[in-house]
């Protein structure tokens, strides 16, 4: 039975005692308390019945809990993962920074991270370990000398 | 076959062999023009290419009523065999490849261009002296007397042999071009000097007259050849791999010069431990052939 119509029936059955009690406290007939308890029964099954659904409410809850936490571990496992590849991407990049600096003589611009071809980064905005990147990556001679010569070799020997 | 870089000494074999082709494109500049066929895919030795050549051209005459006739403009080719390999191979240490850039162009680049360059005229020289003599002598001509008036006579020579203008070229060695240059600078006639004062084209222009001019370094004596473009025919191609040398350690480069069109194959193999050895092959296939002799001139320098 819903919490509300229990309350409202429980209204309803001490009135009717009150009524019965102001007309002759002594003679309260049976019919009144079997009303009565026909109603506290009926608020005592609803109270189990709430007890049911709060328990089902916790197990609910917890279940969730346990699932969010999972969730959490898998997804700051992965961040970890993430964070580690990075840093050795990092390492490898200040390697091969230090490579190109042996060879030309030019730093890589500051800021950029160095690397993988750069297709997200425009021609005029590579650092010259992109440049070398992108240049690996054209299979055609000729494009790669046109590269070459607009972008690599003004980086090695400016415009001499 | 991608530009991959593998990661010990590749980025400086890159350079190399670009600058290669960058300063060779000085040398390659007599085939402007010329008929020529230089191509991407690798052949054997012995192969043969077609260049095309112009065909010749001849104005007609018609009277008013007459039909128009028309004549192919298509070219005609000539088929020229590819018959020598020309190559130049250095031997480097690991820490020769890891110079700076300026010095990886300077040291090892453009010698090797140089090299390369004299190794392709050579060829040249061998059918250029297919054509006739100057003033058809046998003597001996001293570069150092050479003068705007000898270059305009050879070309009045070769007006009067009927020789079409299209295409004519004079190609000459430092000797000749030394007596014009100083010719010019006598008459107040400008140098042919780029931004940094270094001389373009031996300090002359690129055209006198009907001819376009090329000085070279590359010929392997004072030499002076004049033509058009029925004059020489040249061909390319890379060097054929077989599967064998295609080995662990070895890094095949093919580079290719938008400007001349001229293919060259780079192998660097690493060859000795500790000292670390690389070397370093630059090749290309050639052929040259005279299609037509009779349209050819040069000059026998003094020994």
């Amino acid at each position: 039975m819903p919490k509300s119509t229990a309350t409202t029936s429980a209204a309803a059955v001490l009135a009717a005692l009150a009524t019965a009690k102001g007309e002759d406290s002594q003679e309260i007939d049976n019919e009144a308390l079997n009303e009565l308890s026909t109603h506290l029964q009926n608020l005592l099954n609803s109270n189990t019945e709430l007890e049911n659904q709060l328990t089902e409410l916790k197990t609910e809850l917890e279940k969730k809990q346990t699932e969010h936490a999972a969730e959490i571990k898998n997804l700051t496992d992965d961040f970890e993962t993430r964070l580690k590849s990075m840093e050795d991407k990092q390492v490898s990049n200040e390697e091969f920074a230090a490579k190109v600096m042996a060879h030309t003589g030019i730093a890589p611009v500051e800021g950029e991270s160095a690397g993988d071809g750069g297709e997200d980064t425009t021609p005029e905005n590579r650092t010259i370990e992109q440049h070398q990147a992108h240049y690996q990556s054209l299979e055609n001679p000729r494009e790669a000398s046109l590269y070459y010569e607009k972008h690599i070799r003004p980086a090695l020997f400016g415009q001499n | 076959m991608p530009n991959t870089l593998a990661p010990h000494g590749a980025v400086s074999l890159d350079i190399i062999a670009q600058e290669i082709i960058f300063a060779l494109r000085a040398d390659l500049a007599i085939y402007r023009g010329l008929p020529k066929k230089f191509s991407e895919v690798s052949l054997r030795l012995g192969e043969t290419l077609n260049a095309k050549v112009p065909a010749p051209r001849v104005a007609k005459r018609k009277k008013a009523t007459a039909a128009y006739e028309n004549t192919a403009v298509s070219a005609t080719e000539t088929t020229i065999t590819l018959d020598d390999e020309i190559y130049d191979r250095m031997e480097l240490l690991g820490t020769d490849l890891h110079a700076s850039a300026i010095d990886l162009r300077e040291l090892y680049a453009i010698p090797s261009a140089q090299a390369m360059g004299e190794g392709i005229l050579s060829h040249a020289e061998d059918h250029l002296v297919e054509g006739a003599l100057v003033g058809n002598t046998t003597a001996n001509f001293n570069p150092a007397n050479f003068t705007h008036t000898d270059l305009f006579g050879i070309d009045s020579e070769m007006n009067l042999a009927k020789v079409a203008k299209g295409g004519r070229f004079i190609a000459m060695s430092e000797e000749y071009a030394l007596p014009l240059r100083m010719e010019r600078v006598n008459n107040g006639l400008n140098e042919n000097i780029d931004a940094n004062g270094t001389y373009v084209n031996g300090g002359l222009p690129e055209r006198i007259g009907n001819f376009r001019v090329h000085v070279t370094n590359a010929f392997s004596e004072p030499r002076l050849f004049a033509g058009n473009s029925l004059s020489l025919g040249v061909v390319t191609s890379v060097p054929f791999v077989p599967p064998a040398e295609d080995a662990p350690g070895v890094i095949y480069r093919t580079v290719n010069d938008p400007e001349t069109g001229i293919t060259l194959q780079f192998r660097q193999q690493w060859v000795t431990e500790p000292t670390e050895q690389y070397n370093i092959v630059c090749r290309v296939y050639v052929g040259h052939k005279v299609p037509a002799p009779e349209t050819l001139f040069y000059k026998k320098a003094a020994a």
